[in-house]
């Protein structure tokens, strides 16, 4: 068995739901109110609400529904909006009270019972209601509670969710995206309190923000990568879906999810970043990996035929950027495992993922199906996709990393 | 000339900013959580079965797996928690 017993399963996509006091416990008084808190709102009022198509009449109960309130704006989904525009039969039942969700999914304490059962020893977390990249804050008015917001945030997953295990998670932090130099102070406050990577939005153009190839991030990458820490990019964080032909299923959508990291792969090999930034990495969350061979031969195939007249790099190839800066991670991607795929995507830049508490997710035969998926690949490299390539890029205690002679559990 | 990033903010061109992330995996539920659990649970005791017969080494281990997973869907049935945060 490849997976040995003794080697450490981490995945490098996993989410929290944050509790209804992340915020309330940790904003100034004066800001209570307009901060993110919790409302209960009788289910019969909330088709006032634009909920974007949801037919939540269909879902009255007797219980009030619960949504977050951030300054006046209501937020639709306490777990993930996930369901925005679809028809009812086309998603499964959302909770809509915490009361209704597993108590991993917000409680650090109960995820590790989860974890446990999974196979799963360390997770880096994700947020949900501030969004895959904590973006949430962008949509704020008052940017003083914004940034309090993203602080508030990232406090937490510091001293109350990773402090509860600081040996299995991973402390991911969010940016107050909307100012460089707060990113950069941001930064440095936060690797102070032991942070060991950082979100940014996969297509930061999408949301208003310079995109890879202008000016206004490269102060932030220069922290980044003098810290030596990586930034984390989640598919979907950047705010845009592929986009689905008029009266498509929603299966063509969730097909083509990966599309967005390939896109983004795309614009950072073509980009000015990893060039002027030779120590950066970037995680590529979520989006698999079967994928990342085509797109490189690709891009390496469009580099040798049209850089001449581009302002791109004319001496290093796409692939080498990728190869040297960036890695993937997978919940099931079989061809991407095959021999001679994997060592193309680089057995360096794979890592695994459980994706709990998404119903995505093979919860609890995490560890089972990974054992699984591996029986045709050597021992290093199992260990390397499960867990030396995480304590590696996210500098997680590598001297904690699995051992042959480790009781196992 | 390259914008700042409050222009990029505050511009006329400003693109509208999604309420919401798109991702569409729904939140494992209670009910799907315990669905699995129930039978994981059962495939496992099946498991064990055989196990004390055929391969006595896995014992152990699978007895420590269906504790955990009893724990687990004990733990489930605790609706208050998250309200008590």
């Amino acid at each position: 068995m490849p997976l040995q017993p003794w080697m450490k399963l981490l995945s490098t996509d996993d989410h929290v739901i944050e509790h209804p006091k992340v915020w309330t416990d940790r904003l100034p008084a004066k800001y209570q109110d307009l901060g993110p808190h919790i409302v209960e709102l009788d289910p019969r009022d909330v088709g006032q609400i634009n909920l974007a198509g949801m037919d939540v009449q269909q879902h009255v109960q007797a219980k009030p529904i619960q949504q977050w309130k951030y300054e006046d704006r209501l937020y639709p989904n306490i777990g993930l909006n996930a369901v925005a525009g679809k028809p009812r039969e086309e998603y499964g039942f959302d909770p809509v009270r915490f009361d209704e969700m597993i108590p991993g999914c917000y409680d650090p304490v109960a995820r590790l019972v989860d974890m446990d059962l999974d196979g799963v020893w360390g997770a880096l977390n994700f947020p949900s209601f501030a969004r895959f990249a904590c973006t949430v804050f962008l949509d704020g008015k008052d940017k003083e509670l914004s940034l309090l917001g993203v602080q508030a945030y990232n406090d937490w997953m510091l001293d109350e969710w990773c402090a509860a295990a600081p040996d299995r998670y991973v402390p991911l932090m969010g940016l107050p995206y909307w100012d460089e130099e707060l990113c950069v102070q941001e930064v440095h406050r936060t690797m102070a309190k032991g942070a060991k990577a950082f979100m940014f939005p996969e297509g930061p153009s999408n949301l208003g923000l310079p995109s890879f190839f202008e000016e206004g991030w490269d102060r932030l990458w220069s922290a980044i990568e003098d810290v030596g820490a990586p930034v984390a990019m989640h598919f979907g964080g950047g705010g845009r879906a592929p986009q689905a032909a008029p009266g498509a299923p929603l299966a063509t959508v969730i097909t083509t999810f990966s599309t967005n990291s390939m896109a983004t792969l795309t614009d950072l090999i073509f980009s000015p970043v990893f060039h002027k930034h030779p120590k950066l990495k970037v995680g590529l969350n979520e989006g698999g990996i079967g994928w990342i061979p085509y797109i490189l031969e690709r891009a390496d195939y469009v580099w040798e035929r049209h850089r001449y007249y581009q302002n791109v790099n004319q001496t290093i190839r796409p692939s080498e950027l990728y190869r040297k800066h960036v890695h993937g991670c997978y919940i099931a991607d079989d061809f991407g495992l095959r021999d001679g795929v994997r060592e193309t995507i680089g057995i360096d830049n794979i890592t695994f993922e459980s994706d709990y508490p998404h119903s995505d997710s093979n919860w609890p035969h995490s560890r089972k199906i990974a054992e699984e998926t591996m029986l045709h690949i050597p021992d290093d490299e199992a260990h390397k996709i499960a867990e030396l390539n995480v304590r590696r890029l996210y500098n997680f205690r590598p001297e904690e990393a699995g051992k042959p002679t480790d009781p196992v559990a | 000339m390259a914008k700042s990033i409050d222009e990029h903010l505050f511009g006329d061109d400003r693109h509208e900013i999604v309420a919401d992330d798109w991702d569409d995996q729904d939140l494992l539920t209670k009910d799907e959580a315990g669905q699995r659990l129930e039978a994981t649970i059962r495939a496992t005791e099946a498991e064990l079965e055989q196990a004390r017969v055929s391969a006595p080494q896995r014992v152990p281990q699978l007895e420590l797996f269906l504790r955990r997973a009893h724990a687990a869907l004990g733990l489930y049935g605790n609706g208050e928690a998250g309200e008590t945060k």
